[in-house]
């Protein structure tokens, strides 16, 4: 058993984020997840026997072979060859306002949103759960189809690392064509073409001022009997509006400039990044969406927890 | 039209930059941040930041807004504008008051033009003096709470009833309304001097300077003269520093400003009339000499001070007034004595058939003599009245008809005076003497002194009881001092320096009388040319005479049937005088203008007398005859020097007013206290200073035209005082407007004769000091800055 430090470390997005690979990344906060998780999170709902492991804590106990206590006063659990049916697509936006990152050492929207995306990849690819992704922005920059091999999740660490390092090259001040945002339009495309029911997991920092197309979006995800979790991932900067000084903010989708007086302007910024995630919060649990606000700086078992919660009312 | 009273602080404005420049140095570059989306912001900011914009700009704007008010506050900023725009500002109001006596014409305005039937004398109702205290009394009536005052009264000696502004509207209108006409010049000199202190140190919104005045031609004269020669037009400086003449003194310098005197009638207009286009020196200047402008004033007009020019008069009037008097006591009808009257019309037209009047002085005045007399315009005449006997009382009175100023229709003259005169004996230096002269002096024993005989003649009692005697020598006539007696005796005085003979010649022409003796060292040639040619032209000395045969001599008789010198004695023409011998003499000639008083018995002159001069042809110290020492020297001396000392107490005892007053009295020949009574009665206590045998007693001014009288407690009169007014006053011609507003200069008014001194005229009075309001809004402003700074608006 890990120790809770161990897991602690794994589960903060800066520490992790120091990494390079994404594979370790996500195993490391997988691994520290389900070190700290009461129930294994490994079973499937339609499966054949396998063979026996040893118990371990957490286990369910109705996977006890009771029948080999019996005989042999030891427990085993009994394993099974899972056949599963559940279909995960990960939905990343990358537009160019992910990229933002307030603090020299937490990470950007987008670093955040990669290693999330990884580790639920990751833990999904455990429960050999097929899981697809598609990167965003105002269009489709990617798009894998779900999968539960080995090589796809590599494919698909392959093609987030590729998001991983835009956010590095943004953060070395390197040039980038701009992305901005139409969520509603990706989403609805997707909606449009994946068929089979299955999990939508959505990362995104909603900045869209289309909001009810995106909201239109996920009611469709809705309407074609997905299940969808909305993970809505903010800077602390955003939330918090932190700036005291008058400054010239740039926009990074748009690179237009305005000169902004924090001090006047913070209340009623905040107040309307509140309404919009109570936007995005009444109409996700008007339609059965769950919805987490994540900061840049909240630990990863949150966001895992709320997506296992969601896998379960799936079984 | 702004001004300051602390101008010093409006450097303080530069202050007001300050907020400018913290804020200039103080703004840091805004920094540039990144921000996902500044969807939100852009609608937030736009507004704000334009709020903040125009926050910022009207937090600058309030605090450069209150630091300049804060300097323009503490420099006294005063508005002015007029009466519709804004209020009315306090002002230091000063009114000067001419109270001459000139202002004691009758007012034309009430006239209508005419010559009253009676005079008002004393600037009684309908005189122009009236009408002044009525427009001084207009600009008190102007005067609101808050305004000062200052009043003074410009005739000589000028008089201020108050040393400092006096808010007292009251008080100022009781001086104004109980204030009396002088009977003095005006001295505006003085008058400006000590209001102008007044005036700088003043510190209100308005200063303003009323001269209430008749505005005389004949002062108007002289300011233009000086002003032709001004290239750079009107200035106060030149103008003071003519007022600051003495009016009166400069008249004899000019060539123009005293009409020569011409015969009974025959009077020449002369240039008296030359204001502004006489001679071709217009007032422009145009015609002026390339000189530049005399500053020799030293007063300097406040800053902001406002003239106004108050005439009481626009037409000239006519007027005749006695100029002087003249009182020959041997002249006349047997010698009774003759006054000769100059009267000089001061009018624009001819007088004719006006009456002159002599009449004896007392409380009931008695009718001596009149006479008829023509005068033509600007001109003077001369009126001889002959007295029909001598007077009584020593105080004769002269009359004009009435006409619109009565003061100067009167003059007095004093005839004989009791007291002690005073006699300068001016003895000759030692010198050689001629032999024959001395043997005579040898034969009849005398002690050959100068001046021993005449002193001891004069003075016999050696306490100055008759005489006083002062004993100098020739060098002493130098000094004009020296010359304050009644009598100077020239008693063998060989020659005089040119100062010595200028100083007798003025001391002749004013009144003193002059007694000549001859001797050894007069040079007769010299004595012709230098001495007699000057102070008595009509007498020569021909040549020296000795006894016409041997133990023959000449005797003395008079010539002059009733004259004063032998007044009393029982000696009718032709009759020797004494029986003193005269051995030696000098022929003289008397020309003529001079007359032969006595002669010796061979018709050779003795005594010629030319206007207040007696020479004596022969000696008084005993070297050529022995007149000294005969009965009949000691009452001819004495009536002969008391002769020539009437004569100056008729041409010089018409003092005029103000003229201080000067007596000698005997030591205790009169009972303490000893008083100065004037005209109307009232009464000075004199305290006497004692001067050896006689007793001084002085009075520094006077102050009414009359007869002033020295009694002591017995109430014997010891002294007469004849006093008139300066008759150069009496010139009623009146300045031009427009030349009144050249010479007064920048921005004076001239008021029209009863033009109401309304609010439009004195629309300069109104405006406002701000610094009150000044500060206010300094307050406001910063209650409005710390609302704005702290408070939540535009934020």
């Amino acid at each position: 058993m890990a120790s809770s430090s161990t897991k602690e470390r794994f589960l903060d997005p800066g520490l992790v984020g120091k990494l390079q690979r994404l594979d370790l990344v996500a195993r490391r906060v997988v691994e520290g997840f389900l070190t700290g998780l009461h129930k294994s999170p490994f079973h499937g709902f339609s499966v054949e026997f396998a063979e026996h492991r040893q118990y371990m804590p957490g286990d369910e106990l109705r996977y006890l072979d009771w029948k080999v206590l019996a005989k042999s006063d030891r427990y085993y659990i009994k394993q099974f060859e899972e056949e599963t049916n559940l279909r995960a697509h990960l939905l990343v936006d990358t537009s160019t306002s992910m990229l933002f990152q307030s603090e020299p050492d937490g990470v950007s929207k987008l670093r955040y949103a990669v290693q999330l995306a990884a580790s639920i990849a990751y833990l999904m690819n455990r429960q050999n759960d097929a899981v697809g992704l598609m990167t965003f922005s105002d269009k489709i920059h990617s798009h894998l189809q779900p999968r539960s091999s080995g090589a796809h999740l590599r494919h698909l660490f392959q093609e987030l690392e590729v998001e991983a390092r835009r956010s590095a090259i943004r953060k070395n001040k390197g040039d980038e064509a701009p992305r901005t945002t139409a969520i509603g339009k990706c989403l609805e495309y997707l909606a449009d073409r994946v068929q089979r029911r299955g999990l939508v997991v959505l990362l995104t920092d909603f900045w869209d001022h289309n909001e009810h197309d995106v909201a239109r979006a996920l009611k469709h995800f809705r309407h074609r009997r997905h299940e969808v979790v909305v993970f809505q991932i903010q800077d602390p900067a955003e939330a918090e509006f932190p700036y005291r000084e008058e400054s010239v903010f740039h926009d990074m989708e748009t690179g237009e400039k305005l000169n902004v007086l924090p001090w006047e302007a913070a209340k009623e910024f905040k107040r309307r990044v509140d309404e919009r995630t109570q936007f995005y919060q009444r109409h996700c649990g008007a339609n059965g969406i769950t919805f987490e606000r994540l900061l840049t700086r909240t630990p990863y078992d949150l966001a895992l927890l709320r997506y296992l919660e969601k896998r379960q009312r799936l079984n | 039209m702004f001004d300051f009273f602390n101008i010093a602080f409006l450097g303080g404005l530069a202050a007001a930059a300050l907020p400018i420049l913290i804020h200039l140095f103080s703004k840091k570059k805004a920094q540039d941040v990144p921000f996902s989306s500044i969807e939100y912001l852009r609608e937030i900011s736009i507004k704000k930041v334009r709020r903040m914009r125009l926050r910022q700009f009207l937090l600058l704007a309030l605090r450069v807004l209150i630091i300049a008010s804060f300097a323009l506050a503490m420099s006294r900023p005063i508005m002015k504008g007029s009466a519709g725009s804004v209020t009315r500002g306090t002002s230091t109001v000063a009114i000067l008051l001419d109270n001459s006596y000139s202002m004691g014409a009758f007012d034309p305005a009430v006239s209508g033009g005419s010559v009253p039937e009676s005079g008002v004398a004393g600037g009684g109702d309908g005189t122009l003096f009236a009408e002044a205290k009525s427009r001084a009394l207009e600009v008190l009536d102007l005067m609101k709470d808050g305004d000062q005052g200052i009043l003074a009264f410009t005739s000589r000696p000028v008089e201020m009833p108050f040393q400092t502004p006096v808010a007292n509207l009251g008080l100022l209108r009781q001086e104004v309304e109980r204030s009396r006409l002088a009977y003095t010049p005006s001295d505006m000199r003085s008058g400006l001097e000590q209001v102008l202190a007044m005036l700088e140190d003043a510190r209100t919104l308005n200063k303003e300077l009323f001269v209430v005045s008749d505005f005389q031609q004949a002062d108007l004269e002289e300011w233009a003269a000086i002003w032709n020669e001004s290239e750079s037009g009107p200035d106060l400086g030149v103008l003071l520093d003519i007022l600051a003449r003495p009016a009166r003194a400069q008249s004899s310098d000019g060539p123009s400003e005293t009409p020569p005197s011409g015969g009974a009638g025959s009077g020449n207009a002369g240039a008296a009339d030359g204001v502004g286009s006489g001679g071709g020196t217009d007032a422009t200047g145009s015609g002026g000499s390339s000189g530049a402008v005399r500053n020799q004033g030293d007063l300097k007009l406040p800053e902001g001070l406002s003239v106004y020019l108050v005439p009481v008069r626009d037409v000239r009037q006519e007027n005749l007034s006695i100029a002087s008097l003249h009182f020959d006591p041997s002249g006349g009808f047997a010698g009774k004595g003759r006054v000769t009257v100059s009267i000089k019309n001061q009018g624009a037209d001819a007088v004719s058939g006006r009456v002159v009047r002599l009449l004896e002085a007392g409380d009931i005045p008695t009718p001596l003599a009149d006479r008829e007399f023509d005068v033509a315009p600007l001109a003077e005449t001369e009126v001889e009245l002959d007295l029909p006997e001598a007077s009584e009382s020593g105080v004769l009175e002269v009359r004009l008809g009435a006409d619109f100023l009565e003061e100067d229709n009167r003059a007095y003259l004093v005839t004989a005076n009791p007291g002690t005169k005073e006699v300068l004996l001016v003895r000759g230096s030692i010198g050689s003497r001629g032999n024959e002269a001395s043997a005579f002096a040898s034969t009849t024993g005398l002690v050959q002194d100068d001046g021993l005989y005449i002193e001891h003649a004069l003075d016999p009692t050696g306490d100055g009881r008759y005489h006083k005697v002062v004993e100098v020598g020739p060098d002493a006539l130098v000094d004009p001092a020296n010359l304050t007696v009644d009598v100077v005796v020239l008693s063998d005085v060989g020659r005089l320096s040119p100062a010595a003979v200028e100083n007798l010649e003025r001391f002749r022409q004013r009144g003193g009388g002059i007694f000549i003796a001859l001797g050894d060292r007069v040079d007769l040639r010299y004595y012709n040319s230098q001495i007699l040619g000057r102070i008595a032209p009509s007498i020569e000395l021909l040549n020296v005479m000795t006894e016409p045969g041997e133990g023959t001599y000449r005797s003395l008789r008079p010539a002059a049937a009733g004259h004063p010198a032998f007044r009393g004695f029982p000696v009718s023409p032709g009759d020797d005088l004494s029986s003193a011998k005269f051995q030696r003499i000098v022929e003289s000639q008397a020309r003529e203008g001079a007359r032969v008083v006595a002669h010796f018995g061979s018709e050779v002159p003795a005594l010629v007398e030319d206007d207040g001069v007696i020479l004596f042809s022969s000696s008084l110290d005993g070297t050529w005859n022995d007149f000294v020492t005969s009965a009949s020297f000691l009452p001819m001396m004495h009536l002969t020097l008391d002769y020539l000392a009437s004569r100056a107490e008729g041409e010089r005892g018409p003092r005029t007013v103000g003229d201080p007053l000067e007596a000698m009295v005997e030591s205790g020949s009169y009972q303490v206290p000893v008083q100065l009574v004037d005209p109307e009665g009232g009464r000075l206590p004199l305290d006497p200073v004692q001067q050896g045998a006689v007793d001084r007693f002085r009075t520094e001014t006077t102050t009414l035209p009359g007869v002033y009288q020295l009694v002591d407690a017995g109430g014997e009169v010891l002294s007469r005082f004849a006093v008139n007014v300066d008759p150069e006053e009496g010139d009623l011609s009146v300045a031009p407007t427009d030349r009144l507003q050249r010479l007064f200069g920048r921005g004076a008014q001239v008021l029209g004769v009863g033009q109401p001194i309304s609010r439009e005229l004195l629309e300069g009075r109104y405006g406002r000091e701000l610094w009150r309001p000044l500060l206010m809004m300094v307050l406001l402003l910063l209650a409005v800055e710390t609302f704005l700074a702290r408070g939540r608006f535009l934020s």
